[in-house]
């Protein structure tokens, strides 16, 4: 057996380095948590030079248009944007404005929310025009690969149209009244040719043209 | 109670000293000085707090642990006198209660 000493110096050793273990643990595990909630509903490298944080609804035609934009100009300027997509449905003006949002976080929490929105951008004309969109929605889900077992599960969650809410309660504290609505480096911006001039501001003229983005 | 640059030196090494006194005295190593830092310590406290209260500084509950219990101050100092009895009741007798301890392996 050690000596005393000895014994002591190990146990000073080791009760250090379990707490600056932990420590460690959960501030990486903390780190984790926040970036995978962040990169769910974000795209881009979040140390570019442009942030955009949009407010979107997704039954809204310049919103589908001005996702459309952005996502040319980031494969115009790779590296230079960083987005991140907030709800902001108006249930009042558009009947699947709350539905869609809801379906879109449930696409967020299986790391399906990009592929989810060029659907819902893709089809907007169609389910727009249904009656029910929910069948649509959930095709949509069955098209991304959704595990469908958890997308059931997470639109039974009451917590889910509260994050949705509390995310439009945010953008309508930030002066957010319309969609969609951009803050570009913390300036707020109101529909899309605002945000294209904004864009061409900061990041010059995009070289793909104008007809290119109708094709997508 | 203490200046700027000794509140941040004793909020940042006061955690580590409790954390080890209390590794320690689960260990039953140098249980004796261990003691008498715990005993330290709730002395200390037990000025602080009270000081706190004698100059009737608003702080409504101490924090003491965390979320968990929200304690006044003055149960908090009844809460402290009870351990230092106990404390003191160990450094005293303590000779005859290290079956169990690696201080009494070492003996």
């Amino acid at each position: 057996m050690m000596s005393k000493n000895k014994l002591t110096f190990l146990v000073l050793f080791l009760s250090v380095a379990f707490v600056l273990g932990a420590q460690y643990f959960y501030a990486y595990k903390k780190s984790d948590v926040a970036s995978k909630k962040r990169s769910s509903r974000s795209k881009g490298n979040p140390n570019s030079p442009v942030i955009i944080r949009e407010y979107i609804d997704f039954q809204c035609p310049p919103c589908a248009k001005g996702v459309k934009i952005i996502d040319s100009y980031q494969k115009n300027f790779p590296n230079k944007i960083y987005v991140e997509i907030k709800y902001f449905p108006v249930p009042k003006i558009h009947r699947h404005a709350m539905l869609s949002s809801i379906y879109a976080e449930c696409a967020a929490r299986q790391n399906k929310f990009w592929p989810y929105l060029n659907l819902l951008v893709k089809f907007q004309r169609f389910w727009s025009k249904a009656q029910n969109a929910r069948d649509i929605f959930h095709s949509m889900g069955e098209d991304t690969k959704l595990n469908l077992n958890k997308l059931n599960s997470c639109l039974k969650d009451d917590r889910v149209p509260i994050i949705v809410q509390a995310e439009k309660k945010q953008g309508k504290e930030m002066g957010v009244q319309a969609t969609p609505t951009y803050f570009i480096n913390d300036k707020m911006f109101v529909g899309t040719k605002k945000l294209k001039k904004e864009l061409d501001r900061l990041l010059g003229p995009k070289k793909i043209k104008e007809n290119d983005e109708n094709k997508n | 109670m203490l200046p700027g640059v000794l509140e941040e030196v004793v909020a940042r090494t006061f955690p580590w000293i409790e954390f080890l006194l209390g590794v320690f005295l689960l260990l039953g190593l140098w249980t004796k000085a261990a003691l008498k830092g715990v005993c330290a310590l709730i002395i200390g406290f037990i000025i602080s707090v009270g000081q706190a209260l004698f100059r009737g500084l608003p702080i409504t509950s101490c924090g003491c642990f965390g979320e968990m219990m929200h304690t006044t101050l003055k149960g908090i100092i009844v809460f402290d006198a009870v351990m230092l009895c106990v404390v003191v009741l160990l450094i005293i007798k303590g000779d005859s209660a290290q079956r169990l301890s690696l201080d009494g392996y070492y003996q």
